[in-house]
C-alpha cells in the first residue's frame, strides 16, 4: 500500500569542492531505514512517500546534508569535506571498526588528502600541527631521517616512548637500530663520534599508499594492544580500492619540491681567521684581526708554504658573509606514485607503484624510496571473505656524517674562520685544499673530501603483508584470523677514506640488520540486539606478538687498498652481534553496550603474557571501561543553534614490560675506552678478557603500568557549521623500569628496577569552523588543535632523585623528582642573592655556580596547530601554521660556535675588556657578602666566551617557534574539460613546506624543531645536526 | 620445562666466566687508566708536559681548570671501581670458595694498587663498603687514613693467600706477571711488598710514627730474605703493550699517535738541561728537528697564545718551536709537526717502539729509591746502604732510557746527581725525590704528581694563566659528576663539589 502512494525522487550528489559527482552516498529518508546510493556518476533515484520527507545524505569524509523533500522530483546537493567528523566508522584497536560516536575516549583521524596534501614524504612529518596531544621532531632536516613522535607525553623513563604503528592490523617495527651499546656503535643518530641520521622504520611508509591514520591517544582507546601500546598506536589503513563501488580508477600523483636550507646560526662578519687578534688561518677559529681588508697572508697556500720563509702578505682580508650558506645546494626532491584500484560486488583490487628520491640539499647526499603494494580482497561463499596486502619497500640513502666527529662537515663548516670560502676548497684535489694543503691539514679535513668518501649508504629492503580470513555463520556472529608479517633487512655500509683525521689509516663499516615482527590475530565478533533498546557488541580474542631483531657489524679499521671497502681489506676487524627476539601472548575481551543511540558503555579487558619479565611477574591484567553520552540525542535537544553533544569519560590501565634480558646479569667482552680514540680491545696480547658487565641485573622485576583517566566533551553547533571537541586526561605511570644509576663505587653503574612514578596531565582541544559555506560553492574552513601536558615526576628511586634519560656535555637530561621529565641539569652562573653574577677578583670572569642546578626543561607550555582551507569550485587554497611554546633544548652548535668565535655574540664589546654589567665580587673583607663591581674588567675575547660556554645554562635556548608548515594551492579543473581527455579528475597544486620559521628574539640562530640524538628518548639536544629546509614545488594529480 | 616464553636469555652476552677470565679485564682497566689519562692529567699537574702552541685537549687542565665532568664514567666509576676493582672483586668472591688462594691473593694485590692510585688522587673514597653491588648501592666514603691502614692490611692478605701455594696459577691471563709457577708467584709478592713500602712512605710527612713502623716491621718480617723481598730487577709491575690496533700503550693512542697536543714542560727541561741529563734527548725532541746542535725549547706551565717566538729560522724568521716528547715516545706522525722531520737524520721515530712500551705501574728503580728514602730516614736496618740503592735506581731509569752505563757513570758524578755532594739527609731526599719525578716522566705521571704533592720536590712553577686564581695549586682531582649525583655520602667528605684545592690527607705542603 506503501507503494501506491510513493514517488521517485532523483538527483545528482557533487563534491563541493571539486563538482565531480560522488559515487556511493548513502541518501536515506530519513526516520526510516529506506534509502539508496548513488552510483558512479552520483545519481540517485528512491521511492519516497507521497508527501513530506527529508533525505538525509551521508559519505564518509563529508559532512551530512538534510534536505527536505517538499514536492521536488529532482534534489541535487552537493557535500563539503569534513576532516573533523571524517569517518561515522573509526578503525579502533586490533581493526575494531566502531561508530565514532560510540566510543568513550578521544579517537582523530586524518585522510590521506591531509597527509599528501604538501608533498610530505614522511607519514609521521605529515601530522604535525593536525593533531592535537601528539608531539613530533626530526633529528635533522636531512631527507629520510629519524623523527619521533610522542602522544600525552612519556610513560618510561628510559623505554619506548612512542607508539606502536599497525598497518592494516599488523603490528610494524619502528626499530631505530641505535644505541649498540656493546659495541662501538657507528652510524646511529645517537653516536656523536660517527652519527649519520637514519630513519626509524616508520619511515618506510609511504603516505600515498595511506587511506587514513587514526590516532589512538590513551590507554582506554589502545588497550587492546596490550603491552605495547601503552604510549598510544598510530592506526595506519592502506588502500584497498574498496568503495568504488564498480568502478576502476587510475591514479597519478607527481610532485617535485626544490628545497633550500631555512635557518643557519647568525654569524659575524667583523673578525677574521686567528687567535688573540692575530691572523693565523691553521685554526678553524675566528678569534683574528678585524676584516677591514688589511692584507694578511693567504690562507689557499698558508700550508704549503715553506714554514721557515716569510709568509707574504698577499690577500685582502675581508668577510665572507654567506660561505656557509654557498655550501649547501638547492636539493630536488620527486615524489611520484601510480595507483590502480578497481572493485565490483565481490571483490577489491588496489596496485600501486610510489617513489621517492631526495638530491639532497647536502652535497653528495641523497634518499630514495620505493614501495610496490598490492591490496586485494574478495568473498567467498558469500559468508567467508579474504583479504591481503603486500607491500614491498626499497628505501635508504648515501648520508654525510653528523656530530662531533671530525669527520663531520658542519662542525668544520659553520666553524669556518668568517673570511674563508668554503666554496672554493670544492676541488679537494687541488694541492691547496687537499689532505695536506688543506689549511687545517692534520686537524680537519676538507668538507667536500669528506662529503665524497665518507658516507653512510643503508639499504633497507622490507616486506609486509597481511592476510585475513573473515566467517560470518550467523548474521550476529564473526569469525576472523588474520596473520600479519613484516620483515625488513637495513644494509648499512659506512665508508672512511683514508686521510680522515682520526681514522688516518682508513675504515669500513658493515652493519647489517635483520629485522621480523609476527602478529597473528584471532577474533570472535558478537552482535546481539536485544529487548529493542539495547545492543550489545562483543569482541572476544587473542593476539600474539613476535619481535626479532639481529644485528651484526664488523668494524674495520685500517684499510690495506686504499678506497677499496671490505673487511677483507681491513687490517683489525671488530665484529658484533646484537640479537634480540620477544613475544607477547594476549588474550582479550571488549564488550560495548548500547542503550539506543545514545548511551554506550565499553569494557575491556586484556591478559598478557610476556617473555621478558621472569616467570614469577610474566603475567599481568589490565582492564578499562568508558562510557559515552550522546545528550543532544537522549534529550532531543537539537535545533538549529545544537546540533550535536557528547560526554565520554574512561579508566584505562595498560602495562610496559620490559625489553628483553633485563634478569640476569652478564659478563661482557671487555674493552676500556678514554673516548678520545683510545682503547684496549680484548682478546688482548692472545688473551680472552671478559668484565663483570656495568649493570646489576633484576629477576625482581615486573611490568610498568600506567593507568589513565579521561573525560572529554564534544560538541557541534549551527548545523555542524562550528564544533570542538575537548578532552582532559591524567595518567600515572608506575614501577617504570629503568636502569636506576648507582654510584660506580658500588661495582656497577646500574641497576635494573621498578623504580619510578610519573604523572601527565594535559589538555587535548580540537576546534572546528566553517565560517563561510556558500551555495557557489565558496567555502571557507578553519581548524585548530590545542595540546597542554604538564608531566611530572613524582618519584624515581630510593637511591638517587634523578635517572639519566641523556645528556650531552655538561648538561644532563633527567627524570627528576617534581620536575618534569627530560628536565636538564648541569651548571649555571654563580649569582648573588639578588641574582647579580659573581665575578671572580683575580680572573676577572664571571664564576661558576659549583652545584649543579635544574635549568629547565624539554617539555614545551603547549602545542597548537591552525589550518585553514578556503575552497570555490576547483580552487582551494590550504595553509598550516604550527606552533610549540616553551621548553628549552640545549645547542651544542651555538656552544662550540663561541668557542669558535664566529657566532655574532661573540663581537659584543668588540672583544675587549669590560665592566660585567650587574655584577658583584666577593667582598675584600672576607664576610661571605658579595659588593658591587665597579673595576674588575672581564676580558671579552676567546678566553671570556669559552667561560661563558662552560656554563650549560647559556647554552640553553627558549624551544619555542612557530612554523608556516604548509600551504597549497590546488586547482581542480572542471569535470567537462577534464573529461574532453577521458579523464575523471585532474588537479594542479603549488606547493611549500616550512615556508618560514619563527622564533624568539633569544635564539636567532637554529630551527629548535631539531633534536639531533635521534628518535630515542634523549630529546632536545641539538649537535650539529643538519639544517632544515624550506620546500617549494608544485604537484600534479590525474584520475581516470 | 620450558615454554616458548622461556626465550628471554641473551644469546649476545653470557651470564657466566671463569675467573681467568675476568682477571686480565682488570688489569687492563689499571693500565689504560693509570697509564692513560692520568697519566696526562699527572704528567702535566707534574710539570713534565705542558701544552704545545694549538693544543686545546688538554689546556684547561694546564690552567688548573678541571671540573666534575673530568674522569668521570671512562676513569673514576667506570673505570677504576665499576671497571677494575669490580673484576678483582669478582675474582676474589668466585675465587674464595673455590680454594682458588693464588688467584685470590693476586687479585687482593692488584685491588690494593688500584685503591692506592686513586685515593693519592682523589683522597676519601669508597673503600670498606665498596664494590658490594645490590647490597650497598651507595657506599660510604672512607678517610684517607684508613684507606691506607685498610690497604696495608689487604696486601697482607694478598701476600698470606699466595703463601698457601693452592689453586691454579693463572698463567698467560696474568698479564702483569704471567705466573705459571710457584717462583713467578714470589714476584706478586715483592710486589705487594714494595706497594707497601710506597704507602708508607705516603705517609712520611703526615704520620711518620706510623710510617717507620710499618716499614721497621716490613723490614723485619722479610728480614732473611733476598733484597728483603723487594721488588728485583726485572720484577716492575708494568703491563705489556703490543703494536697491534687497540693493544698499543694507553699514553701512546692517546696522545703521540698524531701530530700532538703535549711538549715537554719548563719545569723538567730546564732541570734536565742544567743536569746535562743524558735522557734529555731522549725525553725531548730538537724544538726545529733539522739543526744541529740540539736545541731544546720547552713550554711554561698555563702557556697560553701567544705563544714566544722563540726560535730563528734559517731566513731570519722569528716564529714558535716546541720540544715535543722524544721518540722514545712519540710515533711518525709527531715529527712530521714542525714539518721538517725528513731531512734530519737523527729523527727517525718509528711508531712500534712506542706503541709497544710497557705501561709502567711500580718500576724496580722506584722501587730503589723507595728503599733509599726508608734508608735516608734511618727506617730500614743497617744492611740497607742508601748510596747503592739510590745509585741503583738512577741507573735502572737511565738504562730504561737507552743511556750507557759510561754515561751513567759520568751522570752520577754531576753535582746535581751525585750522592757524595748531598751531604745532608735533606739534599739527600731532595735528590732521590728529584730523581724519582726524572724517571716518571712520560710513564707514571699520577705518582710523579703524587709525590710531587708529598715531597714538594721539585718547587711546581706558577702557571702563566691559573684559572684557580694566583697562587694556588690544584691539589687533588674532583669527585666527578657521577658520584655527585648519585652517592649522597660524598657529602661527608666535607669538600664543595669541584673542590680541587684542598690537600689531601697526606698533603701537609
Amino acid at each position: 500500500q506503501a507503494a501506491a502512494q510513493s514517488r521517485a525522487v532523483t538527483g545528482k550528489v557533487t563534491d563541493r569542492q571539486t563538482g565531480q559527482g560522488l559515487p556511493g552516498v548513502t541518501v536515506l529518508l530519513k526516520g526510516t531505514t529506506n534509502g539508496a546510493s548513488t552510483n558512479a556518476d552520483g545519481i540517485f533515484s528512491l521511492s519516497v512517500p507521497a508527501e513530506g520527507g527529508t533525505l538525509v545524505f551521508s559519505s564518509i569524509g563529508y559532512s551530512s546534508v538534510e534536505q527536505a523533500i517538499g514536492n521536488q522530483a529532482t534534489i541535487d546537493v552537493t557535500l563539503a569535506t569534513d576532516t573533523r567528523q571524517l569517518s561515522e566508522v573509526v578503525v579502533t584497536a586490533l581493526g575494531i571498526e566502531r561508530e565514532r560516536k560510540s566510543l568513550g575516549y578521544a579517537v582523530e583521524t586524518l585522510e590521506n588528502k591531509d597527509i599528501t596534501r604538501a608533498s610530505e614524504q614522511n607519514l609521521v612529518r605529515s601530522l604535525q600541527g593536525r593533531v592535537a596531544g601528539v608531539q613530533i621532531s626530526s633529528a635533522s632536516g636531512a631527507a629520510g631521517g629519524a623523527t619521533r613522535i610522542v602522544i600525552r607525553g612519556a610513560q618510561s623513563f628510559t623505554g619506548d616512548n612512542q607508539p606502536i604503528y599497525v598497518v592494516d592490523g599488523n603490528v610494524i617495527s619502528n626499530n631505530a637500530a641505535t644505541n649498540l651499546s656493546t659495541a662501538t656503535p657507528r652510524g646511529n643518530g645517537d653516536d656523536l663520534n660517527n652519527g649519520v641520521d637514519l630513519p626509524n622504520r616508520a619511515a618506510d611508509i609511504d603516505p600515498n599508499n595511506v587511506e587514513s591514520i587514526t590516532v589512538l591517544k590513551g590507554p582506554a582507546a589502545a588497550a587492546l594492544y596490550g603491552a605495547r601500546a601503552a604510549s598510544g598506536a598510530i592506526i595506519i589503513t592502506t588502500k584497498k580500492g574498496a568503495g568504488l563501488k564498480g568502478r576502476s580508477q587510475i591514479t597519478v600523483n607527481s610532485a617535485v619540491t626544490l628545497d633550500r636550507v631555512n635557518r643557519l646560526p647568525k654569524f659575524q662578519n667583523t673578525y677574521g681567521s686567528g687567535t688573540d687578534g692575530v691572523y693565523d688561518p691553521q685554526n678553524n677559529v675566528s678569534w683574528g684581526p678585524r676584516m677591514d681588508g688589511r692584507l694578511v697572508p693567504d690562507w689557499r697556500t698558508y700550508t704549503l708554504a715553506d714554514p721557515n720563509a716569510t709568509q707574504v702578505d698577499s690577500i685582502p682580508l675581508t668577510p665572507k658573509p654567506d660561505n656557509v650558506r654557498d655550501f649547501f645546494q638547492t636539493g630536488v626532491t620527486t615524489n611520484n606514485s601510480i595507483s590502480f584500484a578497481g572493485s565490483n560486488q565481490a571483490s577489491n583490487f588496489y596496485v600501486s607503484l610510489a617513489d621517492v628520491r631526495t638530491k639532497s640539499f647536502i652535497p653528495n647526499t641523497n634518499y630514495k624510496r620505493t614501495s610496490v603494494s598490492l591490496n586485494g580482497g574478495t568473498q567467498l561463499f558469500s559468508k567467508v571473505t579474504t583479504n591481503a596486502t603486500l607491500t614491498y619497500v626499497k628505501s635508504g640513502g648515501d648520508r654525510g656524517v653528523q656530530g662531533q666527529s671530525r669527520s663531520n662537515i658542519l662542525q668544520t663548516i659553520l666553524n669556518t674562520p668568517r673570511d674563508i670560502s668554503l666554496t672554493e676548497q670544492k676541488n679537494y684535489n687541488d694541492p691547496r685544499y687537499d689532505l695536506n694543503g688543506y689549511y687545517l691539514a692534520g686537524f680537519r679535513n676538507n668538507p667536500y673530501f669528506l662529503l665524497d668518501r665518507n658516507l653512510l649508504t643503508d639499504d633497507v629492503d622490507r616486506l609486509l603483508g597481511t592476510a585475513s580470513v573473515s566467517y560470518d555463520p550467523l548474521e550476529w556472529l564473526n569469525l576472523t584470523f588474520r596473520q600479519g608479517v613484516d620483515v625488513y633487512t637495513d644494509r648499512r655500509r659506512q665508508t672512511i677514506s683514508q686521510g680522515t683525521i682520526n681514522n688516518l689509516a682508513g675504515r669500513y663499516l658493515e652493519d647489517n640488520n635483520f629485522g621480523r615482527n609476527l602478529t597473528t590475530d584471532a577474533l570472535i565478533n558478537v552482535t546481539r540486539r536485544f529487548a529493542e533498546d539495547f545492543t550489545i557488541k562483543g569482541v572476544f580474542g587473542t593476539n600474539y606478538q613476535e619481535q626479532l631483531t639481529s644485528r651484526a657489524v664488523a668494524d674495520g679499521v685500517g684499510l690495506v687498498i686504499p678506497d677499496f671497502y671490505d673487511v677483507s681489506n681491513a687490517s683489525v676487524v671488530t665484529n658484533t652481534k646484537v640479537d634480540t627476539k620477544q613475544r607477547i601472548l594476549g588474550v582479550f575481551a571488549d564488550l560495548q553496550l548500547a542503550y539506543r543511540d545514545y548511551l554506550y558503555l565499553g569494557l575491556t579487558g586484556r591478559n598478557d603474557w610476556t617473555s621478558t619479565l621472569p616467570k614469577a611477574t610474566r603475567s599481568f591484567f589490565y582492564p578499562s571501561a568508558n562510557v559515552g553520552f550522546i545528550f543532544t540525542e537522549a534529550f532531543k535537544l537539537e535545533n538549529n543553534l545544537l546540533s550535536f553533544g557528547k560526554v565520554r569519560a574512561n579508566i584505562a590501565s595498560v602495562g610496559k614490560p620490559p625489553i628483553p634480558y633485563q634478569i640476569d646479569p652478564v659478563f661482557v667482552r671487555s674493552t676500556v675506552d678514554n673516548g678520545f680514540q683510545a682503547q684496549y680491545v680484548f682478546p688482548l696480547q692472545s688473551v680472552a678478557g671478559f668484565r663483570v658487565g656495568n649493570v646489576l641485573g633484576n629477576p625482581g622485576l615486573k611490568s610498568e603500568l600506567t593507568t589513565a583517566y579521561e573525560g572529554g566533551l564534544e560538541m557541534r553547533f549551527l548545523q555542524n557549521r562550528l564544533g570542538f571537541d575537548a578532552t582532559y586526561y591524567r595518567s600515572i605511570s608506575k614501577d617504570i623500569i629503568v636502569n636506576v644509576p648507582v654510584p660506580g663505587t658500588s661495582g656497577f653503574t646500574a641497576q635494573t628496577a621498578n623504580a619510578g612514578t610519573m604523572e601527565n596531565r594535559g589538555i587535548e582541544l580540537a576546534l572546528n569552523a566553517t565560517p563561510v559555506r556558500l551555495e557557489n560553492s565558496l567555502t571557507w574552513d578553519l581548524n585548530f588543535t590545542f595540546t597542554h601536558n604538564r608531566n611530572r615526576v613524582t618519584e624515581v628511586t630510593n637511591v638517587t632523585p634523578n635517572i639519566g634519560v641523556g645528556g650531552l656535555g655538561s648538561v644532563a637530561l633527567e627524570a627528576r623528582v617534581g620536575q618534569p621529565y627530560g628536565s636538564f641539569f648541569g651548571t649555571q652562573m654563580l649569582r648573588d642573592g639578588e641574582g647579580r653574577v659573581v665575578i671572580d677578583p683575580v680572573s676577572g670572569f664571571p664564576r661558576l655556580d659549583p652545584v649543579l642546578t635544574t635549568l629547565g626543561n624539554i617539555q614545551p607550555k603547549y602545542l597548537a596547530g591552525a589550518s585553514t582551507t578556503v575552497s570555490f569550485k576547483g580552487l582551494a587554497l590550504n595553509v598550516l601554521f604550527d606552533t610549540k611554546q616553551g621548553g628549552k633544548f640545549f645547542s651544542n652548535t651555538i656552544n662550540q660556535l663561541y668557542f669558535a668565535g664566529a657566532l655574532r655574540e661573540t663581537t659584543a664589546n668588540d672583544r675587549q675588556p669590560f665592566l660585567y654589567p650587574n655584577s658583584v665580587i666577593p667582598n675584600p673583607d672576607g664576610s661571605g657578602t658579595f659588593v658591587p663591581n665597579t673595576t674588575v674588567l672581564t676580558d671579552g675575547g676567546f678566553n671570556y666566551w669559552r667561560q661563558v660556554s662552560t656554563a650549560g645554562e647559556n647554552t640553553l635556548f627558549d624551544a619555542s617557534y612557530v612554523k608556516f608548515r604548509e600551504a597549497s594551492l590546488s586547482y581542480s579543473l572542471p569535470t567537462e574539460l577534464v573529461s574532453k581527455v577521458k579523464l575523471t579528475g585532474i588537479q594542479v597544486s603549488l606547493i611549500g613546506r616550512n615556508l618560514a620559521l619563527w622564533t624568539p628574539k633569544s635564539q636567532p640562530h637554529l630551527d629548535p624543531e631539531v633534536s639531533s640524538l635521534g628518535s630515542g628518548n634523549n630529546q632536545g639536544f641539538e649537535f650539529y645536526a643538519y639544517p632544515t629546509t624550506r620546500s617549494l614545488g608544485a604537484s600534479l594529480r590525474l584520475t581516470l | 620445562e620450558k615454554d616458548f616464553l622461556d626465550i628471554n636469555k641473551d644469546p649476545n652476552n653470557s651470564t657466566t666466566a671463569d675467573i681467568n677470565l675476568v682477571l686480565p679485564s682488570g688489569q687492563a682497566f689499571v693500565s689504560f687508566i693509570v697509564g692513560g689519562q692520568y697519566n696526562v692529567v699527572g704528567e702535566i699537574l707534574a710539570q713534565h708536559l705542558g701544552i704545545a702552541q694549538g693544543g686545546n685537549q688538554y689546556r684547561a687542565w694546564d690552567q688548573f681548570s678541571i671540573p666534575t665532568s673530568t674522569f668521570d664514567g671512562r676513569e673514576f666509576s667506570g673505570g677504576i671501581y665499576a671497571g677494575a676493582l669490580d673484576d678483582f672483586q669478582y675474582v676474589i668472591n668466585a675465587g674464595t670458595p673455590a680454594g682458588e688462594w693464588r688467584m685470590v691473593g693476586i687479585a687482593k694485590i692488584l685491588q690494593a694498587h688500584a685503591y692506592q692510585v686513586t685515593t693519592d688522587l682523589y683522597g676519601d673514597i669508597p673503600f670498606s663498603e665498596a664494590l658490594q653491588g645490590s647490597a650497598n648501592l651507595t657506599p660510604k666514603y672512607d678517610r684517607q687514613q684508613d684507606i691506607y691502614a685498610g690497604l696495608q692490611q689487604l696486601l697482607d692478605e694478598g701476600i698470606a693467600d699466595i703463601a698457601k701455594q693452592q689453586g691454579r696459577f693463572p698463567g698467560t691471563a696474568d698479564l702483569n706477571y704471567r705466573a705459571t709457577t710457584e717462583a713467578d708467584m714470589q714476584k706478586w709478592v715483592r710486589f705487594a711488598n714494595t706497594l707497601k713500602l710506597r704507602l708508607y712512605l705516603h705517609m712520611s710527612e703526615v704520620d711518620p710514627t706510623t710510617a717507620r713502623n710499618g716499614i721497621q716491621a716490613l723490614y723485619n718480617r722479610n728480614a732473611s730474605a733476598t733484597d728483603f723481598n723487594f721488588m728485583r730487577s726485572g720484577d716492575s709491575f708494568q703491563f705489556a703493550n703490543g703494536t697491534a690496533t687497540n693493544t698499543e700503550n694507553p699514553f701512546y693512542q692517546t696522545n703521540f699517535r698524531l701530530q700532538n697536543n703535549l711538549a715537554v714542560s719548563s719545569n723538567i727541561g730546564d732541570t734536565l738541561v742544567r743536569y746535562q741529563d743524558p735522557r734529555l734527548p731522549v725525553y725531548a725532541l730538537d724544538a726545529d728537528l733539522t739543526t744541529t746542535p740540539q736545541e731544546f725549547l720547552f713550554v711554561r706551565p698555563g702557556q697560553n697564545a701567544p705563544y714566544p717566538n722563540n726560535f730563528t729560522t734559517s731566513t731570519g724568521v722569528q716564529t714558535v718551536r716546541l720540544s715535543y716528547p722524544g721518540t722514545y715516545f712519540i710515533g711518525q706522525a709527531f715529527t712530521n709537526v714542525n714539518r721538517a722531520g725528513s731531512t734530519y737524520a737523527g729523527i727517525t721515530a718509528t711508531d712500534a717502539p712506542a706503541k709497544s712500551r710497557p705501561t709502567l705501574l711500580l718500576t724496580y728503580e722506584e722501587s730503589q729509591l723507595l728503599r733509599a728514602e726508608a734508608a735516608v730516614r734511618g727506617w730500614a736496618p743497617s744492611g740497607e746502604n742508601a748510596q747503592t740503592l739510590y745509585e741503583n735506581g738512577v741507573r735502572a731509569s737511565l738504562t730504561r732510557f737507552g743511556v750507557s752505563a759510561a754515561d751513567a757513570a759520568t751522570y752520577l758524578t754531576r753535582p746535581q746527581v751525585s750522592w757524595a755532594a748531598a751531604t745532608t739527609p735533606a739534599a739527600q731526599l731532595r735528590n732521590i725525590f728529584v730523581q724519582k719525578w726524572l724517571s716518571f716522566f712520560g710513564t707514571n705521571g699520577a705518582e710523579a704528581w703524587t709525590e710531587v704533592r708529598r715531597t714538594n720536590q721539585p718547587r711546581l712553577q706558577a702557571p702563566l694563566v691559573n684559572l684557580l686564581g694566583g697562587g694556588r695549586f690544584v691539589k687533588r682531582l674532583p669527585y666527578p659528576d657521577s658520584e655527585l649525583q648519585r652517592n649522597p655520602n660524598v657529602a661527608a667528605t666535607g669538600l664543595t663539589p669541584g673542590d680541587i684545592t684542598t690537600p689531601v690527607w697526606w698533603d701537609v705542603n
